[in-house]
């Protein structure tokens, strides 16, 4: 099988999860956001530049690591590795900065309940 | 042989999609309950972080389970089919339960902080502060 047509299909692919991913955490993030900063107009921009932020990094890492381990791509087994194990680990990249997120929304909230800190 | 190889993937894939699905859907449609019982009517809080919730699981259990799914061995028999997609799809369900369970302490988590705060009223001094 050709390397570039699996090269193309794996980037289009991981682009495609990224960014589907990306918005609907923008779209469920903005709640918190708003609760957090207290105004709406400043939220959006705030919003909009984390999500700018998420693709950028995801994106470039997506790239970066395309030909980590020496991919050989010569028969279908190698071909179904390669998409599999390279997806699996964005995907649990995604999962590990979500979490973190996650995690950070719960701190700020507190800092917010407990002693009145604005951000 | 190259064929058994690429069917035992294709089995293992099918069978982690399914069951990733499957489990979330009962989980974060049973969690809604939980979440607006901990924001406390506020709606669009409990909605989104129900969703992030669900959001979080399904990336966490797609991407351990592509990323398990290579194999070393060679498969050259049924039997050896048999064996290599039990190991492969117990240990993706070992830790879907763990993962379930972990999004479960989570919640009761919540639970247990929202009982609290509604137990113990303010204390005068904060109040003093305030004002």
């Amino acid at each position: 099988m050709n390397a570039l047509v699996v090269y193309i299909f794996y980037i289009i692919l991981s682009l495609w999860i990224t960014i589907r991913v990306g918005n609907s955490l923008h779209k469920y993030g903005r709640p918190w956001i708003i609760y957090l900063i207290g105004e709406e107009n400043l939220s959006d921009k705030v919003n909009d530049m984390l999500l700018l932020g998420y693709r950028l990094v995801n994106i470039g890492y997506i790239l970066f690591t395309l030909m980590n381990g020496k991919p050989t791509l010569e028969n279908m087994q190698s071909v179904i590795e390669f998409l599999s194990i390279k997806l699996g680990m964005i995907i649990t990249l995604l999962a590990y900065l979500h979490y973190q997120n996650i995690l950070m929304l719960y701190i700020f909230s507190k800092l917010k309940h407990k002693y009145k800190w604005q951000l | 042989m190259a064929t058994l190889i690429i069917g035992v993937y294709t089995i293992y894939l099918a069978f982690i999609t399914a069951a990733t699905i499957y489990v979330a859907h009962t989980l974060f449609s049973r969690s809604k309950t939980f979440m607006h019982t901990i924001f406390n009517g506020r709606e669009e809080l409990a909605d989104a972080t129900n969703k992030l919730f669900e959001t979080g699981f399904f990336l966490f259990a797609f991407g351990l389970g592509l990323w398990y799914l290579q194999t070393d061995r060679e498969v050259y028999t049924t039997r050896e089919v048999f064996e290599i997609l039990s190991l492969k799809t117990g240990g993706f369900t070992i830790f879907l339960g763990i993962l379930l369970f972990f999004n479960l302490y989570l919640f009761f988590r919540g639970m247990k902080h929202r009982k609290r705060t509604n137990e113990i009223p303010p204390l005068p001094t904060a109040q003093i502060n305030q004002s």
